[in-house]
């Protein structure tokens, strides 16, 4: 599914729980994985493998922003924990609560309602078996394992506020809109790229769908059923009354496709049935 | 003696008839068209279409909140196939009759959207198996052909797409593209357990995880 992979390209904020080496890259942002002053006090040669490590070493809390597609294993192990995105926060979630049909969720994510439902399928997922291994967590680690759980409990809460906000975006004025533009359009000479290009993904192909049964419906009240068309073995069936054969050709084709010529005593048959009922 | 006759005049169609000058006949629609376009017949319209009736059709549509039933079900296909002996007072009536019909869909789900499909994701949290088996629904009794094939698909991928908005992510079942429509209903009784033992299964996971990367950094 070309949609979900697309949408899996979400770039979620996360902090880091532990220190990670040789990940240095994922913070470009970062100072304190470059600390310059240890740097300044080694004048010996060996201290260049100590720098390179420090340049490559990701520390704790770090702040860090990875696709969805690549944070989800490490997110269900623990090492991370996620954020929502700015898109999907409490502000704009109060925004698009407030006024849903003007919202250009376009902009913000082409694919915006599947990734944040994949969003919040992860964060629960996560929030879940990881709160659940925090429970085997020694003893002595009750202030972290108190911490970490508070701050999974809060991002549980909002992830259900972003299910909420999702649902009540998709299904509410936008979804009322999408259903009048779409049985009012005229066809494809309607010009309906203003209202489009505020659509998600998800809704432009609902409109279309809409839209072109419309179309179709149309389409049918002028048109009508196709007329069936003959094969090439009744071309010769000169008593089929559905294609009235013109008087002046004298020849008709036969099943090879050669060309014959019409018997006199053939012509005489009458092509319509006006018989005189008895 | 009046004998049946072959329609198309070959020994492969069926027979039709036989038919009695001045004697009304009922015969399928197909048939009463080809029969009138040879001018051999003349088609008497259905009762349904008469301008009178199709008032009150209409009235009831105004008066009542849901579609009428008094409609066949393919009123439009054949209303279309008999536009050219329909009389003009019936064929506005039947426009108007149409466009009501149409409108009372488009109020219905406009309504549906405004309290059902927003509501239905507070019953989240506390009882979800009620939540599960009460699905927003229009009703619909009476619609015809012509509505179906004009708002079904739109409503189909709405519902759809809606079924998966609501949808509680399974452990373990997050693969990348898999999307289904359609609220799904889990079997909680049987697979509680295999998710009991899922989820042990993760959680020992991120607990050795995390326990070796604590003994790394010391």
């Amino acid at each position: 599914d070309i949609d979900a992979i697309l949408a899996d390209e979400e770039l979620i904020p996360c902090t880091s729980l532990f220190d990670f080496n040789l990940l240095a890259a994922l913070d470009p942002d970062g100072t304190s994985h470059c600390p310059h002053d240890k740097t300044e006090q080694r004048t010996d040669g060996e201290s260049a493998p100590n720098e390179r490590r420090a340049l490559t070493y990701l520390p704790e809390n770090s702040r860090i922003k990875v696709p969805l597609y690549a944070i989800e294993k490490w997110a269900m192990l623990g090492f991370v924990r996620l954020q929502l995105p700015r898109h999907f926060g409490r502000k704009a979630r109060e925004r698009y609560e407030a006024d849903p049909g003007d919202a250009d969720l376009r902009k913000r994510n082409e694919r915006f309602f599947l990734a944040g439902q994949r969003l919040v399928n992860l964060i629960e997922s996560s929030s879940t078996v990881v709160a659940k291994a925090l429970t085997s967590m020694p003893r002595w680690r009750n202030a972290r394992r108190l911490a970490h759980t508070q701050a999974l409990k809060q991002l549980s809460e909002e992830a259900r506020d972003l299910r909420r906000t999702l649902l009540k975006t998709y299904a509410g004025e936008r979804l009322r809109k999408n259903f009048d533009w779409s049985q009012s359009s005229g066809g494809a000479d309607d010009d309906v790229s203003i209202y489009l290009n505020k659509l998600t993904e998800m809704e432009r192909r609902l409109y279309y769908t809409g839209a072109s049964a419309v179309t179709d419906l149309e389409e049918w009240k002028l048109i009508g059923n196709r007329l069936l068309l003959m094969g090439p073995a009744n071309v010769n069936n000169r008593n089929n009354m559905m294609t009235p054969m013109p008087k002046d050709d004298r020849s008709e084709t036969d099943r090879s496709g050669n060309k014959r010529s019409v018997t006199p005593g053939e012509e005489e048959q009458p092509l319509g049935q006006r018989r005189r009922l008895e | 003696n009046a004998e049946p006759f072959p329609l198309f005049g070959t020994p492969y169609q069926q027979d039709v008839g036989p038919f009695m000058a001045g004697v009304d006949t009922k015969v399928p629609l197909w048939l009463a068209k080809t029969l009138h376009q040879r001018q051999l017949a003349q088609i008497k319209l259905p009762e349904w279409l008469d301008a009178a009736k199709l008032d009150e059709v209409l009235q009831e549509e105004r008066d009542g909140s849901l579609l009428s039933q008094k409609l066949p079900y393919y009123y439009y296909e054949i209303a279309r196939s008999l536009d050219f002996c329909m009389p003009k007072a019936s064929q506005i009536v039947l426009q108007d009759l149409i466009a009501m019909r149409s409108d009372k869909l488009r109020q219905h789900f406009h309504a549906l959207s405004r309290t059902d499909l927003q509501e239905q994701h507070y019953n989240d949290d506390e009882d979800e198996d009620a939540a599960a088996n009460e699905l927003p629904t229009i009703v619909v009794s009476g619609i015809a052909s012509y509505e179906i094939n004009k708002v079904g698909p739109f409503l189909q991928r709405a519902f759809s797409d809606y079924g998966f908005l609501t949808k509680r992510s399974v452990d373990g079942d997050r693969s990348a593209g898999k999307k289904t429509g359609g609220a799904e209903a889990t079997d909680t009784g049987d697979s509680s357990t295999a998710d009991d033992d899922k989820m042990s299964q993760e959680s020992r996971k991120v607990s050795m995880a995390r326990s070796r990367l604590r003994r790394f950094r010391s």
